[in-house]
């Protein structure tokens, strides 16, 4: 409680368990501490968006994306679409190369297509934490963000 | 048969006098035809250089002239399959000093009579180029792609020490660069700190070795150790017959002979390694110090260890420790320089290249994204050992996924799942942390009006004050300072 700026969450959507620890891992070693809230599906990131400016949104493609990509663009257009304007990562496996400008031209902040593009995406991500601590929350935000659990 | 001979002739004559490079290779890959151009681009007279064996590698070889000709060598995964590609285009290297140069040049596969592979012809263009400008398709030829990017890695950093740990261009391999270009370029003492396999022992003896003429000890004769950090080696043997003197001390009952050596000459220039100066007992850390306050005795003092030496928590003697950790280079684990992790393990592989026939071009582009996935905590040792294992076992020239051990495999997936550690609170802390800021902001709301900020919580102003004691008396209990209630009776006995 003694911090007086609280670094804005984080929100995964992230199904595959060689995502989910590289993106863990990153949470564990960030200064910031940020909250992190882990979420199943697209539909529920945009809702906590919503609710949450300046937060961060990670968000897994589909195993399908390569094959179907025009139904995966849909969902990815309306992360992107989201009205407080959050930084969108996409994380995505080598076949998701060839998409990247259209994924970026559709609102994605970057696209990870191997862990070493996700490290370069870390620092990115980093920043916006930094740049967008909150110092004026309400003390249920402050409680809530504070909490480890 | 006249007329063969003549055509024959004819027709060298057209390649030597030609100024594009052209050149043969067996299907034994050794060079079995030059030009003179080709000659001239790899720096060694063309006698000297056909029958050389080409070896894939960008790491810098004994044998001067196959390390002039291993420019010359194609990547092995385009010549492993000559059946599916008949022609090819290659880049070719010089590492002719001062600068690598490369050319694109076109590869075709000769069959003789009965279909059989006996070679390739290689025609290279008449324009050089820099390594900047090679131009490879990442997504189709990700081993040429790494091939290059360590070439050119090898010019900007390796001129003057051979790091083999810390190929790459991260950020925190530049710091070591430079840290290592500090340390050797001034003769104070070095501290080298790095945790187990970060090759800590390796970058001391560069150092260590960088302080030596070529014809008294050349570094190649620590090449043994390179890869690891076990203790005694043969060179730590106290070598008195050089001057100046150095040597290197890995056992305690080396201590006493080698401060023995120093003190009978005092005036010759001496350097002192201590490999893992941390593990050094007591006893034996004031047995140096002692030595070292002598007067007239001065000794440069280049030391590894796991840990930081100067901390108040340490058992290390601190003098010594101030002593030694003139200049600290600290050796990042790999898992803080992951994007070094490709360069790295193309480095390896190619190293092995110069050991043996098989040559390995590189890894798939999903074998590279495990590695980098991994933390390596047995960082460059057990990435080494790792990638050698998965090359003993793999059948083409590329390394893939599934060349790569089962207990490999295990370990990645151990580490998706890894078992997370329990976060715990003291929730009478927690609860009191968060009625302090409540307190806190109210007081700040009442712009410091007592009775205006309880009003605000909802309780008297008698329980604000109490509570406002508390929070100062547990401050300053923290801070180990006496509290001075009088402060609080007083605003209390003013209501």
């Amino acid at each position: 409680m003694n911090s007086s700026k609280i670094s804005p969450p984080i929100v995964a959507a992230v199904r595959s368990p060689r995502w989910r620890s590289q993106v863990e891992r990153f949470v564990e070693r960030l200064e910031a501490s940020p909250p992190v809230h882990w979420k199943l599906g697209f539909d529920s990131v945009v809702s906590f968006a919503i609710a949450h400016p300046s937060s961060v949104l990670i968000a897994e493609l589909p195993d399908s994306f390569a094959e179907a990509p025009i139904e995966s663009l849909k969902l990815v257009s309306s992360l992107c679409n989201n009205p407080q304007q959050c930084p969108l990562f996409l994380l995505g496996d080598e076949s998701t190369e060839p998409w990247r400008d259209i994924l970026t031209e559709a609102g994605a902040t970057a696209t990870c297509c191997s862990i070493l593009d996700f490290e370069r995406v870390c620092l990115q991500i980093d920043r916006h934490l930094e740049n967008h601590a909150i110092s004026d929350l309400s003390v249920e935000d402050a409680v809530a963000a504070r909490l480890p659990w | 048969m006249a007329k063969t001979r003549k055509i024959n002739n004819a027709l060298t004559r057209i390649l030597d006098q030609s100024s594009s490079i052209v050149y043969m290779i067996s299907d034994e890959l050794k060079l079995c035809y030059a030009n003179e151009a080709c000659a001239a681009w790899t720096g060694v007279d063309l006698e000297t250089l056909v029958g050389t064996n080409l070896i894939y590698t960008t790491e810098p070889l004994d044998d001067a002239t196959e390390n002039a000709a291993k420019g010359l060598a194609i990547t092995p995964n385009l010549i492993a399959t000559p059946q599916a590609i008949d022609s090819f285009p290659v880049e070719i290297f010089s590492y002719a000093k001062p600068q690598t140069k490369t050319r694109s040049a076109s590869a075709s596969a000769i069959y003789d009579h009965r279909g059989v592979l006996s070679g390739y012809l290689v025609v290279g263009s008449s324009k050089d180029g820099s390594l900047q400008e090679v131009n490879v398709r990442e997504s189709i030829d990700l081993p040429a792609k790494l091939h290059n990017a360590l070439a050119l890695v090898r010019q900007q950093h390796q001129k003057r020490f051979d790091l083999k740990q810390l190929v790459g261009s991260s950020a925190e391999s530049d710091r070591v660069r430079r840290q290592m270009q500090s340390a050797t370029d001034s003769e104070g003492d070095v501290l080298i700190i790095g945790p187990e396999g970060s090759g800590r022992e390796h970058l001391a003896r560069t150092v260590f070795t960088s302080q030596f003429s070529s014809s008294q000890f050349s570094s190649n004769q620590f090449s043994s150790n390179q890869f690891s950090d076990s203790p005694a080696t043969p060179e730590s043997e106290i070598e008195t017959q050089l001057v100046p003197l150095h040597c290197s001390i890995t056992d305690p009952a080396q201590i006493q002979s080698t401060m023995k050596v120093l003190l009978k000459d005092r005036d010759r220039k001496a350097t002192l390694l201590l490999i893992d100066v941390d593990k050094m007992d007591a006893g034996s850390q004031q047995e140096i110090l002692g030595y070292l306050q002598l007067p007239g005795l001065s000794a440069r003092m280049i030391a590894t260890s796991s840990t930081k030496l100067i901390d108040v928590e340490s058992d290390f003697d601190q003098a010594l420790a101030s002593r030694l950790s003139t200049l600290t280079i600290e050796l990042p684990p790999l898992a803080q320089r992951r994007e070094d992790l490709p360069l790295l393990a193309q480095a390896i592989l190619e190293s092995k290249n110069d050991r043996q026939a098989k040559q390995f071009s590189g890894f798939s582009r999903q074998a590279i994204e495990m590695i980098c996935e991994y933390d390596w905590p047995g960082n460059f040792g057990q990435l080494a050992s790792t990638i050698e294992e998965a090359a003993a076992s793999a059948t083409g020239s590329i390394i893939e996924v599934a060349d790569f051990s089962e207990t490999f495999q295990h370990s990645i997936k151990a580490q998706r799942f890894a078992a997370k550690d329990e976060t715990r609170i003291q929730m009478d802390d927690y609860l009191l942390e968060i009625e302090s800021q409540l307190i806190d902001r109210a007081v700040t709301q009442a712009k410091g009006n007592k009775t205006k900020a309880a009003e605000l919580l909802g309780i008297s102003r008698a329980k604000l004050l109490r509570r406002l004691a508390v929070f100062k008396k547990a401050n300053d209990d923290s801070q180990t300072e006496l509290v001075d209630e009088s402060v609080f009776e007083e605003e209390v006995t003013d209501e």
